[in-house]
C-alpha cells in the first residue's frame, strides 16, 4: 500500500471502533494498538466520544405529528382544484385543466388590476434609485401573516420551499413562536411559491402586506391581502422609464426576468 | 455517487414492502403503520440535528407528508428505510443552512451547581486513562445538555453523520446512501466529526 493510498490513522481507528474493517484491516490496527500507546490512547478517546452520543436519551414522536400529517395530507386532496396561478400548473406535472385555468387566471388578473390599480401604482411609482439606475430589487415587501396553528402552518412553507427549489433563496430567523423567511428569488419562483402558499392561505387569521413606496417616502399597507393580490403586485413590472412610458400607464408586461424580487413573510400566533 | 455493489445489497423488508404497497392504494391503515413504525426513530434523528423539539416535529410532519406523496415514485432500489431517512435528512439540512436561531444560551450561563457537577462528571469521563465505563453514563440531563450543545457547535454535515452512525447505528454504506456520497466520504466525515467534537467538548469543559 502506497503512502498515498494508506488511510488515515483517524478513519481506521474510526472504522475499527464501528465495525467497519476487514479482517485483515482489524489484524492491523490491533498490533497499533499494542505496540503504539499513543494510538491506544486515541482509540480511548475515540471510543468514549462514540460512547457517549451513542447514550443520548431517545425521546418519542410527539403525538401530533399523526394529525398534522393526516391534515396537511387532506388539504394536498382539497387544494387540488383548480387554482389561480398558470405558471405553477405549466410547470408541475400534470398540467389539468389548462385551459379552464388559463380563463380563471386572466379573469382574475383583469379583476385584480381593477381593485389595486392605486395600490399599483403606489408601488411601482418610480424611485430615486430606480431612476439613477442603481442594482435594485424589483420589489420588496413584507408581509405578517397570524395563525392559531403554527406548527401546521411553517411545516407547509418549509415544504412549499423544498419542492419549488428555493431553500438557498431563503433564509429564516426563528424567534418564539414568531418566524421570518425572508425570500429574494425570481419573479416566477415567488410566484410558484405563493401559489403553494394559496393553499393555506385560510389558516391565517390575518394577513397584512407592507410595501416600502420609496417615491413617496411612506409605507402602503394591505390588509386582508391575499397570496394572488401579492403575486400580481410582484408580477408587474416598474415602468421603463427610458421608454417614455408614463408611470401611471398600465403596465405593458414588458418583463425583465433576472429581476429579483425579495419578499420576507413573518408568521406568528400559537400551535 | 454509491457503488453498485453497495446499493444491491439492500434489501427491500418485506414488511414494509407490503405496507408500501398498500400505501399505493391508498389504504390509510397502511399509510398510520409506517407512520407509526417509523416516526419516532426520524424525529430523533431530526432532533439531535435540530436540536428544538417544535422544528424536529414540524419537519418530521413534513418528511412524512412528503414520503407519502412521493411513494409512488418509490422504486426500491434502496431499502424504504434509507429513502424515508434521506428525505429526512435532507429536509433537516436544508432547513438548518437557512436557518438563524435566536437565544442560544451559553454554558457560562448555566453554572449552577448541577451543571457544574455535570461537567466535572463528563470531564472525567474523558479524560480518565482507563477503558470506558458505560456505567459514567447513567442518564444525567445536565450532561447530556452540555453534549448537545457540543454536538450543535459541528458542521451540520458532520453532526448529521456522527448521528446516523451513533444514535440511529447505521453502517457506513447505508450513511453514504442517505446523504448521497462516496463511502469514503463518509469515513473522513465521521473521522472529523468525532475528533471535533472532543476538541469542543474538551474546551467548553474547561
Amino acid at each position: 500500500m502506497s503512502q498515498r493510498e494508506k488511510p488515515d490513522i483517524e478513519e481506521l481507528l474510526n472504522s475499527f471502533i464501528d465495525g467497519e474493517l476487514t479482517e485483515r484491516e482489524r489484524t492491523e490496527v490491533q498490533r497499533l494498538i499494542t505496540h503504539d500507546e499513543q494510538v491506544a490512547k486515541r482509540l480511548r478517546e475515540l471510543q468514549k466520544t462514540q460512547m457517549l452520543v451513542g447514550s443520548l436519551p431517545r425521546a418519542e414522536a410527539p403525538a401530533q405529528i399523526m394529525n398534522g400529517i393526516k391534515a396537511s395530507l387532506e388539504r394536498e386532496k382539497v387544494s387540488d382544484e383548480p387554482v389561480w396561478s398558470v405558471e405553477r400548473f405549466e410547470k408541475r406535472a400534470g398540467a389539468r385543466h389548462l385551459l379552464a385555468r388559463k380563463v380563471l387566471a386572466a379573469a382574475a388578473m383583469i379583476g385584480l388590476v381593477a381593485i389595486f390599480g392605486g395600490v399599483i401604482y403606489t408601488i411601482v411609482a418610480p424611485d430615486a434609485d430606480y431612476r439613477a439606475g442603481m442594482p435594485t430589487v424589483a420589489f420588496s415587501g413584507r408581509v405578517e401573516l397570524k395563525t392559531n396553528a403554527l406548527m401546521e402552518v411553517n411545516a407547509f412553507i418549509n415544504r412549499a420551499i423544498e419542492d419549488n427549489g428555493l431553500s438557498d433563496c431563503v433564509s429564516l430567523e426563528s424567534r418564539g413562536n414568531r418566524r421570518v423567511y425572508s425570500i429574494t428569488c425570481s419573479r416566477e419562483d415567488l410566484n410558484l411559491l405563493l401559489a403553494d402558499l394559496a393553499n393555506i392561505w385560510e389558516r391565517f387569521d390575518s394577513s397584512t402586506l407592507f410595501v416600502e413606496a420609496k417615491s413617496q417616502g411612506k409605507q402602503v399597507v394591505v390588509n386582508g391581502v391575499s397570496a394572488e393580490q401579492i403575486s400580481k403586485l410582484i408580477t408587474i413590472p416598474k415602468p421603463d422609464l427610458t421608454s417614455g412610458v408614463e408611470p401611471n400607464e398600465k403596465p405593458t408586461g414588458k418583463q425583465v426576468p433576472q429581476k429579483q424580487v425579495h419578499l420576507s413573510i413573518v408568521v406568528a400566533g400559537s400551535e | 455517487m454509491i457503488g453498485k455493489d453497495v446499493t444491491e445489497a439492500v434489501n427491500i423488508n418485506i414488511d414494509d414492502a407490503v405496507l408500501i404497497e398498500r400505501c399505493r392504494q391508498g389504504d390509510s391503515a397502511a399509510i398510520e403503520r409506517l407512520i407509526l413504525k417509523y416516526q419516532n426513530r426520524i424525529y430523533n434523528v431530526i432532533l439531535r440535528i435540530c436540536a428544538n423539539n417544535d422544528d424536529a416535529a414540524e419537519l418530521t410532519q413534513d418528511t412524512f407528508v412528503k414520503i407519502i406523496e412521493k411513494i409512488s415514485e418509490f422504486e426500491g432500489r434502496s431499502s424504504f428505510y434509507t429513502w424515508a431517512f434521506r428525505i429526512a435528512v435532507n429536509l433537516t439540512l436544508n432547513y438548518c443552512q437557512r436557518s438563524v436561531r435566536h437565544g442560544s444560551t451559553s454554558l457560562d450561563a448555566e453554572n449552577d451547581e448541577h451543571t457544574r457537577q455535570a461537567k466535572q462528571q463528563l470531564k472525567e469521563f474523558l479524560t480518565d486513562e482507563s477503558c470506558p465505563d458505560p456505567a459514567m453514563l447513567a442518564q444525567n440531563k445536565e450532561m447530556y445538555e452540555i453534549l448537545g450543545k457540543a454536538l450543535m457547535k459541528l458542521d451540520d454535515v458532520h453532526r448529521a453523520v456522527v448521528i446516523l452512525r451513533d444514535i440511529e447505528g447505521m453502517n457506513y454504506a447505508r450513511i453514504a446512501q442517505v446523504l448521497d456520497v462516496e463511502l469514503g466520504t463518509v469515513k473522513s466525515r465521521l473521522s472529523r466529526a468525532r475528533s471535533n467534537l472532543r476538541n469542543i467538548m474538551e474546551a467548553m469543559l474547561q
